[in-house]
């Protein structure tokens, strides 16, 4: 989109955070080309960014699709290092800035989007994810969004204690509580003082609260999709006038 | 060799990722190699053998000899990448070859001998780009190779120029278009996406501009400002036709069930926000 430079620099303070992301032509083009392509066969279309970190600015220059994750043969970590070898023989920049991913209509938070760009930003930290919206760029709005994880997001999903090791825990001490139970109604009968409850229970260190994430998730996901569509409407309402208004002038014509 | 059974007439359509990507590997060459060439992918249709050119890939190469006429090709490159491009999109076979210079150079016989083993078709084609810019234009032009000369004799090829359009998916255009946009803006401001909303202003904007355009035109024309020109007469006439002739009544109608569609939609998504806000209330006051 804009000139690119001949700089080639990382940056080097530590908080490497980045507030601006910018777009190449050829990037823009490509993702066009297989987002577009997929949607047609109503799957998600998903690739890698390449790209390089000028001062506080991401600079995406290509890209290039992932295979199509019905295909268990690929070894897709081999497939994207052999690509990004490639490219770097042409000069290609070989920094591994992000991924894209397709959308209809901002249906596109999900689990898996977060847990990738987890990832993806604890291993490369300027990473970000770029959302294109196949539907509504067809209908003539480009629609392509960058999104970064904030540190407290990757922050909460890492002390997120979603854990098997958790649940088992849980599933313990019910079955203890039940025991107890059963020993509690035996004493009563023999007419012995019962055991309370809160003792087993002290047996087990607390439960943290059953995780919301997913309930987040989808929450976020409704909020944004019904924002699209609000939006959507609200750009449809105004071609809808345009349309009236040159109907009207029409009409007007005719009587004269 | 079979003497040109290539269809001359047959289409070409390039896609304009095809450009792009052609001008960065030009922008991103090694120092010590003036062009940069590679493989075209594209599909041919069968019935009609009009040919595509969907995507390309540079290959590493070095030209030597004298006026540089002899290539050196780095084929396993060349067939590695064809591998990884086949992975993402299957249905994309070679159609030829690309090449940036002002004209078709010394080494293309060379390169057309061996494109002809990798293309399907047998045929491949030649896309040249002059990225000299110049007369300030980027020169794209595809040629095929003909085989020319007398039985017996001398035998050559000629590149024989193929005609071609680009082709423009509207999703392509409506990127395009944006970047366009971005373009013109002064480079500070460029590259925020404009809120959505705003497109749509701004495509009005667009077409009052042309519509006054072809008002002053058509005005010109009448008070005899201007000599009529018949190809633009024509274009016009089309464009004219093209909007269909819908009755008031029809159209009122249409009009008011879109419009109640589309209100519907509206309150439904900004009651399922409501909603959501209630429930995150509702559970934030349980926890406190």
């Amino acid at each position: 989109m804009a000139n690119r430079g001949g700089r080639h620099a990382r940056t080097e303070d530590s908080d490497n955070t980045i507030n601006y992301v910018q777009c190449d032509g050829l990037a823009v083009m490509k993702m066009v080309k297989h987002c577009h392509e997929e949607s047609s066969n109503m799957d998600l279309a998903q690739g890698a960014l390449l790209g390089l970190v000028v001062d506080k600015c991401l600079e995406i220059t290509n890209c290039f699709p992932f295979p199509k994750s019905g295909d268990e043969t690929m070894d897709e970590e081999m497939y994207q290092l052999t690509v990004m070898r490639r490219l770097r023989r042409v000069n290609v920049d070989h920094l591994h800035v992000g991924w894209y991913q397709s959308s209809d209509v901002g249906n596109s938070l999900s689990l898996a989007l977060l847990e990738s760009q987890y990832h993806y930003q604890t291993s490369i930290e300027e990473s970000v994810v770029v959302v294109y919206d196949t539907q509504k760029s067809a209908r003539g709005f480009l629609c392509l969004k960058a999104y970064r994880l904030t540190p407290q997001a990757i922050q909460m999903y890492k002390d997120g204690d979603f854990t098997p090791e958790a649940f088992r825990t849980l599933k313990d001490k019910n079955r203890a509580l039940a025991k107890l139970a059963a020993e509690n109604a035996v004493r009563t009968s023999k007419g012995e003082p019962t055991v309370a409850e809160e003792e087993v229970i002290k047996q087990f260190r607390p439960m943290p609260v059953p995780a919301r994430l997913t309930a987040t998730i989808t929450s976020g996901q409704i909020n944004t999709h019904s924002q699209h569509i609000a939006q959507f409407c609200s750009q449809s309402l105004a071609k809808l006038f345009i349309t009236e208004s040159l109907q009207n002038a029409k009409e007007a014509k005719e009587i004269k | 060799m079979s003497l040109s059974n290539f269809n001359l007439q047959s289409k070409v359509l390039l896609h304009p990722l095809v450009l792009f990507q052609i001008i960065d590997a030009y922008e991103r060459r090694a120092k010590d190699v003036p062009e940069v060439l590679g493989t075209l992918l594209g599909i041919v249709a069968g019935k009609t053998g009009r040919i595509e050119i969907t995507n390309c890939f540079s290959v590493v190469h070095r030209m030597h000899g004298d006026n540089n006429c002899h290539i050196d090709l780095d084929l396993k490159y060349d067939n590695d990448m064809l591998e990884l491009a086949q992975i993402a999109y299957p249905q994309e076979k070679v159609v030829g070859w690309f090449s940036t210079g002002k004209a078709v150079s010394a080494a293309a016989v060379e390169l057309h001998e061996y494109y002809e083993r990798q293309c399907h078709s047998g045929q491949p084609l030649h896309l040249l780009m002059d990225t000299s810019l110049r007369g300030q234009r980027m020169n794209t032009r595809i040629f095929c190779a003909v085989a020319t000369g007398v039985p017996g004799g001398t035998k050559g090829l000629m590149f024989s120029l193929l005609p071609m359009d680009i082709y423009f998916g509207s999703p392509d255009i409506v990127a395009m278009r944006h970047m366009g946009r971005q373009c013109a803006l002064p480079p500070k401001e460029a590259g925020r996406l404009l809120p959505e909303l705003e497109q749509v202003v701004d495509a009005t904007k667009d077409i009052q501009q042309k519509l006054d355009l072809v008002l002053r035109y058509i005005n010109d024309i009448l008070n005899r400002k201007r000599r009529p020109d018949n190809t633009v007469g024509r274009a016009l006439h089309d464009v004219l036709t093209s909007v269909p002739m819908v009755e008031a009544e029809r159209f009122r109608h249409m009009f008011n069930t879109n419009m109640r569609d589309l209100l519907m939609s509206l309150t439904l998504s900004s009651m399922i926000k409501v909603q959501l806000q209630l429930s995150e209330r509702l559970s934030n006051m349980v926890d406190a």
